[in-house]
Protein backbone atom coordinates (compact mmCIF):
# COMPACT_ATOMS: atom_id res chain seq x y z
CA UNK A 1 0.00 0.00 0.00
CA UNK A 2 0.92 3.41 -0.51
CA UNK A 3 2.48 5.80 2.45
CA UNK A 4 -0.90 7.61 3.02
CA UNK A 5 -2.26 4.67 3.87
CA UNK A 6 0.32 2.77 6.12
CA UNK A 7 1.00 6.42 7.85
CA UNK A 8 -2.65 6.80 9.21
CA UNK A 9 -3.39 3.23 9.64
CA UNK A 10 -0.10 2.86 12.49
CA UNK A 11 -1.37 5.80 13.70
CA UNK A 12 -4.69 5.17 14.09
CA UNK A 13 -3.99 1.85 15.30
CA UNK A 14 -1.80 3.94 18.26
CA UNK A 15 -4.82 5.24 19.45
CA UNK A 16 -7.10 2.65 19.26
CA UNK A 17 -4.31 0.34 21.23
CA UNK A 18 -3.29 3.26 23.57
CA UNK A 19 0.26 3.12 22.63
CA UNK A 20 3.02 6.00 21.58
CA UNK A 21 1.29 7.13 18.22
CA UNK A 22 4.93 8.68 17.48
CA UNK A 23 6.34 5.03 17.23
CA UNK A 24 3.97 3.44 15.96
CA UNK A 25 3.53 5.81 12.90
CA UNK A 26 7.57 5.99 12.54
CA UNK A 27 7.48 2.08 12.49
CA UNK A 28 4.62 2.08 9.89
CA UNK A 29 6.59 3.78 7.13
CA UNK A 30 9.91 2.46 8.16
CA UNK A 31 9.72 -0.61 5.83
CA UNK A 32 9.30 1.63 2.97
CA UNK A 33 12.71 3.46 3.54
CA UNK A 34 14.11 1.51 0.97
CA UNK A 35 12.02 3.67 -1.39
CA UNK A 36 13.86 6.74 -0.13
CA UNK A 37 17.04 5.29 -1.74
CA UNK A 38 15.22 3.96 -5.00
CA UNK A 39 13.81 7.88 -5.53
CA UNK A 40 17.11 9.14 -5.03
CA UNK A 41 19.06 6.74 -6.67
CA UNK A 42 20.93 5.67 -4.65
CA UNK A 43 21.94 1.74 -3.66
CA UNK A 44 20.66 0.18 -1.08
CA UNK A 45 21.26 -3.88 -0.03
CA UNK A 46 18.18 -5.55 0.19
CA UNK A 47 15.10 -5.52 -2.80
CA UNK A 48 11.77 -3.99 -1.94
CA UNK A 49 9.55 -5.91 -0.26
CA UNK A 50 12.19 -8.07 0.80
CA UNK A 51 14.35 -8.31 4.09
CA UNK A 52 12.88 -5.01 5.60
CA UNK A 53 9.24 -6.02 5.05
CA UNK A 54 9.48 -9.44 7.65
CA UNK A 55 8.90 -9.97 11.30
CA UNK A 56 12.76 -11.27 12.03
CA UNK A 57 14.00 -7.82 11.65
CA UNK A 58 11.09 -6.35 14.26
CA UNK A 59 12.49 -8.79 16.30
CA UNK A 60 16.01 -7.15 15.95
CA UNK A 61 14.66 -4.02 16.36
CA UNK A 62 12.53 -4.56 19.10
CA UNK A 63 15.41 -5.96 20.95
CA UNK A 64 17.65 -2.93 20.20
CA UNK A 65 15.13 -0.33 21.20
CA UNK A 66 14.44 -1.94 24.48
CA UNK A 67 18.27 -2.24 24.92
CA UNK A 68 18.81 1.26 24.04
CA UNK A 69 15.21 2.63 25.65
CA UNK A 70 14.42 0.43 28.45
CA UNK A 71 10.50 1.72 27.44
CA UNK A 72 8.37 -1.02 26.74
CA UNK A 73 5.39 1.29 25.89
CA UNK A 74 7.49 2.53 23.08
CA UNK A 75 8.67 -0.71 21.99
CA UNK A 76 4.80 -1.57 21.78
CA UNK A 77 3.91 0.90 19.61
CA UNK A 78 7.20 0.42 17.50
CA UNK A 79 5.93 -2.91 17.05
CA UNK A 80 2.26 -2.37 16.39
CA UNK A 81 2.75 0.03 13.92
CA UNK A 82 5.57 -2.53 12.01
CA UNK A 83 3.04 -5.32 12.08
CA UNK A 84 0.12 -2.91 10.93
CA UNK A 85 2.52 -1.96 7.73
CA UNK A 86 3.23 -6.04 6.97
CA UNK A 87 -0.12 -6.72 8.08
CA UNK A 88 -2.07 -4.24 5.20
CA UNK A 89 0.91 -4.86 2.66
CA UNK A 90 -0.45 -8.85 3.19
CA UNK A 91 -3.21 -7.40 0.62
CA UNK A 92 -0.91 -7.13 -1.75
CA UNK A 93 -0.68 -10.01 -4.43
CA UNK A 94 2.67 -10.72 -4.12
CA UNK A 95 2.33 -11.00 -0.16
CA UNK A 96 4.83 -10.64 2.53
CA UNK A 97 7.64 -13.29 3.75
CA UNK A 98 5.71 -13.42 7.03
CA UNK A 99 8.06 -16.34 8.40
CA UNK A 100 11.16 -15.41 6.67
CA UNK A 101 13.82 -17.14 6.41
CA UNK A 102 11.59 -19.25 4.29
CA UNK A 103 10.67 -18.17 1.07
CA UNK A 104 6.97 -18.46 1.55
CA UNK A 105 5.01 -15.28 0.31
CA UNK A 106 1.73 -14.97 2.29
CA UNK A 107 -1.36 -12.84 0.73
CA UNK A 108 -5.03 -12.39 0.80
CA UNK A 109 -4.52 -11.07 -2.43
CA UNK A 110 -7.49 -8.37 -1.96
CA UNK A 111 -6.06 -4.93 -4.22
CA UNK A 112 -3.03 -4.01 -5.73
CA UNK A 113 -0.75 -1.77 -3.57
CA UNK A 114 -1.74 1.15 -5.86
CA UNK A 115 -5.55 0.55 -5.70
CA UNK A 116 -6.91 3.82 -5.71
CA UNK A 117 -10.14 2.88 -3.45
CA UNK A 118 -8.53 0.74 -0.65
CA UNK A 119 -5.63 3.05 -0.19
CA UNK A 120 -7.33 6.21 0.45
CA UNK A 121 -10.91 4.17 1.81
CA UNK A 122 -7.83 2.60 4.17
CA UNK A 123 -6.66 6.76 5.41
CA UNK A 124 -10.68 7.42 5.49
CA UNK A 125 -11.13 4.79 7.87
CA UNK A 126 -8.68 5.46 9.75
CA UNK A 127 -9.28 8.96 10.38
CA UNK A 128 -12.17 8.63 11.70
CA UNK A 129 -10.85 6.27 14.52
CA UNK A 130 -8.43 8.51 15.01
CA UNK A 131 -11.08 11.30 15.82
CA UNK A 132 -13.35 8.96 18.23
CA UNK A 133 -10.35 8.07 19.81
CA UNK A 134 -8.51 11.42 20.60
CA UNK A 135 -12.15 13.69 21.08
CA UNK A 136 -9.34 16.73 22.25
CA UNK A 137 -9.20 16.52 18.02
CA UNK A 138 -12.87 17.07 17.30
CA UNK A 139 -13.03 19.64 20.02
CA UNK A 140 -10.43 21.61 18.69
CA UNK A 141 -12.05 21.68 14.93
CA UNK A 142 -15.30 22.12 16.06
CA UNK A 143 -14.44 25.42 18.36
CA UNK A 144 -12.12 26.64 15.52
CA UNK A 145 -15.31 26.33 13.05
CA UNK A 146 -17.08 28.10 15.24
CA UNK A 147 -15.16 30.57 16.08
CA UNK A 148 -15.78 29.88 19.90
CA UNK A 149 -13.04 30.13 22.54
CA UNK A 150 -12.65 28.08 25.65
CA UNK A 151 -11.50 30.79 27.93
CA UNK A 152 -13.17 30.53 30.93
CA UNK A 153 -14.59 27.21 30.38
CA UNK A 154 -14.25 24.62 32.43
CA UNK B 1 -14.84 -2.57 35.10
CA UNK B 2 -11.17 -2.50 33.60
CA UNK B 3 -12.48 -6.20 31.92
CA UNK B 4 -15.23 -4.36 30.18
CA UNK B 5 -12.48 -1.63 29.19
CA UNK B 6 -10.48 -3.91 27.80
CA UNK B 7 -13.20 -6.09 25.98
CA UNK B 8 -14.63 -2.85 24.64
CA UNK B 9 -11.05 -1.60 23.02
CA UNK B 10 -11.16 -5.45 21.94
CA UNK B 11 -14.10 -5.44 20.06
CA UNK B 12 -13.26 -1.77 18.58
CA UNK B 13 -9.61 -3.33 17.45
CA UNK B 14 -11.22 -5.63 15.71
CA UNK B 15 -13.85 -3.59 13.65
CA UNK B 16 -11.67 -1.67 12.82
CA UNK B 17 -9.47 -4.09 11.63
CA UNK B 18 -12.42 -5.94 9.93
CA UNK B 19 -12.95 -2.60 8.30
CA UNK B 20 -9.84 -1.87 6.55
CA UNK B 21 -10.09 -5.59 5.65
CA UNK B 22 -13.82 -4.81 3.80
CA UNK B 23 -12.14 -1.52 2.51
CA UNK B 24 -9.23 -3.47 0.29
CA UNK B 25 -11.58 -6.34 -0.65
CA UNK B 26 -14.08 -3.53 -2.05
CA UNK B 27 -11.28 -1.78 -3.55
CA UNK B 28 -10.32 -4.80 -5.47
CA UNK B 29 -13.79 -5.75 -6.19
CA UNK B 30 -15.00 -2.56 -7.32
CA UNK B 31 -11.97 -1.79 -9.87
CA UNK B 32 -11.74 -5.01 -10.98
CA UNK B 33 -9.68 -7.94 -10.84
CA UNK B 34 -8.84 -7.79 -14.69
CA UNK B 35 -6.84 -4.96 -13.51
CA UNK B 36 -3.92 -7.06 -12.60
CA UNK B 37 -3.72 -10.57 -14.01
CA UNK B 38 -1.55 -12.83 -11.74
CA UNK B 39 0.35 -14.94 -13.52
CA UNK B 40 1.25 -16.72 -11.24
CA UNK B 41 -1.78 -17.77 -8.66
CA UNK B 42 -2.51 -21.64 -8.73
CA UNK B 43 -6.10 -20.70 -9.54
CA UNK B 44 -5.39 -19.30 -12.61
CA UNK B 45 -6.72 -21.29 -15.60
CA UNK B 46 -4.82 -23.66 -16.95
CA UNK B 47 -3.38 -22.93 -20.48
CA UNK B 48 -3.39 -25.35 -23.01
CA UNK B 49 0.62 -25.72 -23.83
CA UNK B 50 1.18 -23.53 -27.39
CA UNK B 51 4.57 -23.09 -29.63
CA UNK B 52 6.52 -19.95 -29.92
CA UNK B 53 4.95 -20.10 -33.42
CA UNK B 54 1.54 -20.19 -32.36
CA UNK B 55 1.70 -17.43 -29.77
CA UNK B 56 3.11 -15.04 -31.98
CA UNK B 57 0.44 -15.96 -34.29
CA UNK B 58 -2.87 -15.48 -32.14
CA UNK B 59 -0.67 -12.34 -29.84
CA UNK B 60 -2.58 -13.41 -26.79
CA UNK B 61 -2.00 -10.10 -25.37
CA UNK B 62 -2.24 -10.16 -21.39
CA UNK B 63 -3.21 -13.29 -21.44
CA UNK B 64 -2.34 -16.14 -19.49
CA UNK B 65 -0.41 -18.69 -21.80
CA UNK B 66 2.17 -21.92 -21.52
CA UNK B 67 5.06 -22.05 -23.86
CA UNK B 68 7.41 -24.86 -24.56
CA UNK B 69 11.11 -24.09 -26.73
CA UNK B 70 13.86 -23.95 -26.76
CA UNK B 71 16.46 -21.37 -25.17
CA UNK B 72 18.21 -19.42 -28.04
CA UNK B 73 19.44 -17.02 -26.83
CA UNK B 74 20.63 -15.53 -23.13
CA UNK B 75 20.45 -11.84 -22.19
CA UNK B 76 22.34 -10.38 -18.94
CA UNK B 77 19.96 -9.90 -16.18
CA UNK B 78 18.06 -6.71 -15.64
CA UNK B 79 17.91 -4.64 -12.18
CA UNK B 80 15.03 -2.50 -11.94
CA UNK B 81 15.52 0.53 -9.95
CA UNK B 82 13.45 -0.90 -7.07
CA UNK B 83 16.41 -3.57 -6.51
CA UNK B 84 14.00 -6.40 -8.30
CA UNK B 85 16.51 -8.71 -10.43
CA UNK B 86 15.13 -10.57 -14.15
CA UNK B 87 16.65 -12.97 -16.34
CA UNK B 88 15.37 -12.66 -19.52
CA UNK B 89 16.42 -15.37 -22.35
CA UNK B 90 14.67 -16.46 -25.82
CA UNK B 91 13.13 -19.19 -26.64
CA UNK B 92 12.38 -20.66 -29.89
CA UNK B 93 10.15 -23.45 -31.67
CA UNK B 94 12.82 -23.28 -34.25
CA UNK B 95 11.48 -21.04 -36.82
CA UNK B 96 10.34 -18.04 -34.00
CA UNK B 97 11.61 -16.84 -31.20
CA UNK B 98 10.21 -14.79 -28.23
CA UNK B 99 11.40 -12.96 -25.27
CA UNK B 100 10.71 -14.40 -21.64
CA UNK B 101 11.42 -11.98 -18.70
CA UNK B 102 11.47 -13.45 -14.95
CA UNK B 103 11.85 -11.95 -11.55
CA UNK B 104 14.08 -13.63 -9.39
CA UNK B 105 11.99 -12.22 -7.17
CA UNK B 106 10.92 -15.62 -5.17
CA UNK B 107 14.15 -17.30 -7.17
CA UNK B 108 16.00 -17.64 -10.08
CA UNK B 109 16.20 -20.93 -12.64
CA UNK B 110 19.23 -22.39 -14.20
CA UNK B 111 19.08 -22.12 -17.90
CA UNK B 112 21.63 -22.71 -20.45
CA UNK B 113 21.09 -22.09 -24.46
CA UNK B 114 19.57 -25.28 -26.23
CA UNK B 115 17.81 -26.18 -22.76
CA UNK B 116 13.90 -27.23 -23.52
CA UNK B 117 11.84 -25.11 -21.54
CA UNK B 118 7.95 -24.71 -20.48
CA UNK B 119 7.00 -21.40 -19.45
CA UNK B 120 3.87 -20.21 -17.57
CA UNK B 121 3.18 -16.52 -17.82
CA UNK B 122 1.41 -13.56 -19.25
CA UNK B 123 2.06 -12.75 -22.37
CA UNK B 124 2.15 -8.79 -23.04
CA UNK B 125 3.99 -6.66 -25.30
CA UNK B 126 7.05 -4.40 -24.02
CA UNK B 127 7.68 -0.90 -26.56
CA UNK B 128 8.15 -3.07 -29.42
CA UNK B 129 8.87 -6.34 -27.93
CA UNK B 130 6.45 -9.24 -26.99
CA UNK B 131 7.53 -11.23 -24.10
CA UNK B 132 6.36 -13.48 -21.58
CA UNK B 133 6.41 -12.43 -18.22
CA UNK B 134 6.45 -14.39 -15.13
CA UNK B 135 8.34 -15.37 -12.11
CA UNK B 136 11.53 -17.44 -12.64
CA UNK B 137 10.27 -20.16 -10.78
CA UNK B 138 7.79 -20.70 -13.39
CA UNK B 139 10.18 -21.68 -15.64
CA UNK B 140 11.03 -25.28 -15.72
CA UNK B 141 13.48 -26.97 -17.98
CA UNK B 142 12.55 -30.27 -19.53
Amino acid sequence: MLFQAHFFFALALGYVLKLPAKAAVLAGVLPDLDTAFYALGLPFPFIHRGFLHTPIILGVILIGMYLATKRADICAGFGAGFLSHLFIDTFNPTGIMWLYPLPTFFTLDLATYSNAIANWGIVAWSIAFILIFNARIITKLNLKSLGLKMRGIK
Amino acid sequence: MNLNKDLLRLGILALFLAGILGIAWAGGYLTGRTIYVNPFQDDQPAEEMGSVSQILQELPLDKAVSVEGMVSRILSDYTSKKGYVYQQFYITDGSKEVKVFCSKYKGSVDVRKSDNVSVTGTFQKYGSTYEIYTECTNVEVI
